[in-house]
């Protein structure tokens, strides 16, 4: 049995209640199974006005529209919008690379963040960790009981191993079947090309993908004065290379792979955010939560 | 190249300093745990040639600039005279020095003859050499070896004095060779100064072979450092006396004085020509042109029969040597003529042209058969109209021409028939040159009908209408062989009206007539005219005692009987120099450095040869620093498009904004 980790260091009391005023929406009709505060492709019961339609048989005649009957002497059904919950995934990368700086750190406080606040506006909240394979994969849920699980599944990942996040991703996308909110946490220290096909696998299946796409600046800067072995912590190949020599090329691929992703996302319509570790968690996720709500 | 502080090229190995702080600080590398990997492996892979270059070159400005840090302490002295001494001292040196009249043209700088420059630097690199070398001092005038007890005393000797002998460096060379031969000189230099000049080198002399050759078996080391004296000189005319004639005038006789001025870089002007004739002095006026001027000068010596000499001055200017030219001029000889023909036609007209009035002019002519035996023990000019002379006879002939004698050969047999007219001849001087009033001789109205071809290669005096000669000149020895293409005779020329002929011989029978005076004229330095009594010298030219001439100085001479006129080689008039490819031909395998001190302005810059590597270093290191300079793209800061955070000077993740 596992000991449930009891580390809430990601959560600042302070933060979760500034935010609590914003409220998480999705940019695109959600399916949920109740009544909540995001727009549904159905019709629904909700105050909001959405069309009228000729009566079949069948239909509840409490949804006829009396007044639109005595003018034209036809029945018409009044529909509503309907509003529901929605689900929100959180996808967090924990490959080696996710340990460079306080990456994964500052990844956690994102996604126990957004969790908290999807919680607390009554939506279900999901959570894979990902690494050579899936880590963790927490169904999404709306009892708040189950953020403790979330909570507890946080504190104990550890990041390793290569980044499984594109097969992760792809299987999410096959598994969730009604549209969701998926929010990814990683480097994407992968390539540009996968990662886009399985971006698009999500999109294609309706979902709202949000990415979080998190960089240390040492990785930008790249500051070294003296010949350095680099090891990359996902696999521990080694390269011995000058700085002053290689910048200007390192500098350049960041560059075009940047690029490249930022070009994709828009192409597919992912709210994607590039996001420095050194910057102010609240701040980005501000700035998240106002632009959904601009649309 | 050498140096005044070559124990600081012991430092060399320090150049290596640069690489061995590039090598470590390869080897120095940390390690770092590195997430963003697939970008370096990218740019690793990328890591351009031109990187690489730019790593290199920068590595190689730092090995260049300390290097030409140690040369700058090592204070090299590059292809100078005082940095010939700078190596370790050889146990002899030979000091060759050119003493011929070209080494007595001034620097235009210093005021300094060539001579005197090249004793001030061999006396330098001497103290330079600061070792305990003997040296021995040969000049070209006399060869003989002199021991010199200090490099520094050089200019002080008599032997290094300027002289008008000319030098003959292979044969300067090989007495060199002779000494150290002889004297067993363990590692020997040879310093040899000389302005290079063709004439005195004669670099197509077999001499040279043998000097290399003897250089190859020589048992020690030995090796020739060449200082070339090529500054080329400027505004400095000489003067020749090329002909001093007796003449019969109508009262007595007269002097007739050819001389030839030729110029060194000099601009055309007039200036007074001095003519000495036995102590008297007049002067005349010449309009010199810059390049070559031929003048004749006429003295009347009224009855007088007896030979006489004197010298011809020119104004000073950058040679002081080249501006006496001496001369003497025969008694009144009597001038036979011996006109060997076997042909009537032209024999009576070539008598009479060779002595129109015998009893006046104290001339004779005889005409004898090609069969009959030759005397020419008195004779001055020998005219052969017959075949060509063979075997025994030819000989004589030749024995004649070379002790003084003139030979005019004409044509015999039918010869090519035609009308032809004389295009150019020599009017300047020679048998065809202008009478005594300046006027041209007729040779425009002769007519020749005949003519024969002439096969010698002699320089050309007369020329017809196409291009082949009339009268040619081949000198032999001291005297002289013309060939003429046609005979005074009606059947082949008009010659024979004498308006050309005789003139032309009567001065053949002049220039032969000097053979049997009892004058000489001979070059500085002929072992002929060694010993006798001065009557004049470039001393005497300057108001004092004319002294003694010895083998070096031009002048008069009399030995015994004889009046000598000593002069400077006519090669010493030729500015030609030997360029370095010549040198390097004639020294062959010997081995040698070459340094041409082209005047002062170059001296100077040698001794600041130092100055120039400090230039290099700062260069090195102005080049190393601009390449290791930061490009664009290194000093590019955080500029990541779309990242929509902004930055605290503390940043601390999570914290607030």
């Amino acid at each position: 049995m596992q000991t449930p980790h009891t580390n809430r260091e990601f959560l600042d009391p302070g933060v979760l209640g500034r935010l609590s005023r914003l409220e998480l929406r999705a940019r695109w009709p959600m399916e949920g199974n109740i009544a909540g505060r995001h727009k549904s492709p159905h019709r629904g019961s909700s105050v909001e006005f959405a069309e009228y339609r000729k009566y079949v048989p069948g239909d509840d005649p409490r949804h006829l529209d009396w007044r639109v009957y005595a003018r034209q002497d036809k029945f018409f059904i009044k529909e509503f919008e309907a509003d529901t919950n929605l689900r929100c995934h959180l996808v967090l990368d924990a490959s080696g690379s996710m340990a460079f700086g306080n990456k994964l750190a500052y990844a956690k406080r994102l996604a126990a963040t957004l969790g908290y606040l999807a919680m607390q506006q009554g939506d279900a909240v999901g959570m894979i960790t990902c690494a050579d394979t899936v880590t963790k994969d927490i169904p999404a849920r709306r009892k708040p009981a189950h953020l403790r699980s979330i909570f507890d599944a946080l504190g104990g990942v550890q990041p390793k191993g290569h980044t499984g996040l594109v097969a992760a991703l792809h299987d999410l996308a096959e598994k969730i079947r009604r549209r969701a909110l998926v929010c990814v946490f990683s480097d994407l220290f992968h390539n540009p090309d996968e990662l886009l096909h399985c971006f698009q696998h999500l999109r294609f299946r309706k979902h709202d993908l949000a990415v979080f796409h998190l960089l240390d600046k040492a990785e930008i800067d790249f500051k070294f004065d003296r010949p350095v072995r680099f090891v990359d912590m996902e696999n521990d190949e080694s390269i011995v290379a000058e700085p002053s020599v290689i910048f200007p090329k390192y500098r350049a691929a960041l560059d075009a792979y940047l690029e490249h992703v930022r070009r994709g996302c828009r192409e597919f319509k992912v709210d994607y955010q590039l996001v420095l570790t050194e910057s102010n968690y609240e701040k980005v996720l501000a700035d998240f939560l106002l632009s959904r709500h601009k649309g | 190249m050498n140096f005044l502080q070559p124990l600081i090229l012991w430092g060399l190995p320090l150049v290596l300093v640069p690489v061995i702080i590039h090598m470590l600080n390869r080897m120095r590398y940390r390690t770092v745990a590195w997430a963003a990997m697939m970008f370096l492996l990218t740019a690793s892979k990328q890591a351009t040639r031109q990187a690489r270059v730019r790593e290199w070159l920068i590595l190689a400005c730092r090995i260049l600039a300390v290097l030409a840090l140690l040369f700058f302490l090592a204070r090299p002295l590059v292809g100078g005279w005082l940095g010939w001494a700078a190596g370790s001292a050889p146990d002899t040196v030979l000091v060759l020095l050119d003493r011929s009249p070209s080494m007595e043209a001034l620097d235009p700088r210093t005021h300094q003859s060539k001579r005197t420059l090249v004793l001030r630097r061999l006396a330098e690199a001497a103290v330079e050499a600061r070792g305990t070398s003997r040296y021995v001092l040969l000049d070209s005038a006399t060869r003989a070896p002199q021991e010199v007890a200090s490099p520094a005393a050089l200019d002080k000797l008599s032997v290094a004095g300027p002289s008008d002998a000319a030098a003959d460096i292979p044969a300067l060379l090989d007495a060199a060779l002779d000494y150290i031969q002889n004297n067993q000189c363990g590692r020997t230099e040879i310093w040899l100064a000389s302005d290079l000049q063709k004439a005195n080198w004669h670099p197509d002399s077999p001499h040279w072979g043998t000097v290399r050759e003897r250089f190859k078996n020589l048992p020690q080391d030995a090796r020739v450092r060449l200082l070339g004296m090529t500054q080329p000189v400027q505004d400095n005319i000489g003067v020749r006396v090329t002909e001093a004639v007796r003449r019969r005038t109508g009262k007595g006789y007269e002097l007739q004085i050819t001389a030839e001025l030729t110029g060194q870089g000099a601009a055309a002007a007039t200036f007074p020509l001095t003519v000495v004739h036995e102590g008297a002095r007049s002067q005349v006026e010449v309009s010199f042109g810059g390049q070559k001027l031929t003048t004749q000068y006429r003295l009347d010596l009224g009855p007088r029969r007896t030979a006489g000499w004197g010298w011809i001055e020119l104004p000073a200017d950058a040679n002081p040597r080249d501006n006496l030219a001496f001369f003497v001029y025969p008694e009144d000889l009597h001038a036979k003529t011996l006109i060997v023909t076997d042909s009537d036609a032209a024999a009576p007209l070539l008598r009479l042209a060779a002595a129109p009035s015998p009893s006046l002019l104290n001339q004779s002519a005889e005409v004898q058969n090609p069969t009959a035996a030759l005397k020419l023990d008195d004779v001055a000019l020998l005219i052969w109209q017959a075949a060509a002379p063979t075997g025994s006879v030819e000989k004589a002939i030749q024995d004649f021409a070379a002790a003084g004698g003139v030979v005019l050969m004409m044509p015999t047999g039918d010869g090519e028939a035609g009308k032809f007219r004389v295009a150019t001849w020599r009017n300047a001087d020679g048998p065809l040159g202008r009478t005594q009033d300046g006027k041209d001789l007729p040779i425009m109205e002769l007519s020749f009908l005949k003519r024969a071809a002439i096969s010698s290669e002699g320089s050309v005096l007369a020329m017809f209408d196409d291009s082949k000669p009339l009268l040619t000149k081949t000198p032999v020895g001291k005297g002289a062989v013309y060939h003429c293409a046609t005979l005074p005779d009606r059947a082949w020329s008009s010659l024979w009206e004498g308006t050309v002929l005789v003139p032309m011989v009567q001065r053949m029978v002049q220039e032969g007539v000097r053979r049997l005076g009892k004058i000489g004229e001979a070059d500085v330095g002929d072992a002929r005219f060694t010993r006798g009594t001065t009557l004049a010298s470039a001393e005497s030219a300057a108001g004092a005692s004319p002294g003694n001439l010895g083998p070096v100085g031009a002048g008069i001479l009399q030995a015994e009987t004889r009046l000598v006129a000593l002069n400077r080689p006519a090669g010493e008039d030729d500015s030609e120099a030997m360029g370095e490819e010549d040198v390097r031909e004639v020294f062959g395998a010997v081995p040698y450095r070459l340094f041409e001190d082209k005047g002062a302005e170059q001296t100077a810059a040698q001794t600041e040869m130092w100055r120039w590597f400090l230039i290099l270093m700062l260069l090195f290191l102005t080049i190393e620093a601009v390449l290791a300079l930061p490009t664009k793209a290194q000093l590019k800061r955080w500029d990541v498009p779309g990242a929509r955070v902004e930055f605290r000077k503390e940043a601390v993740p999570g914290g607030k904004a």
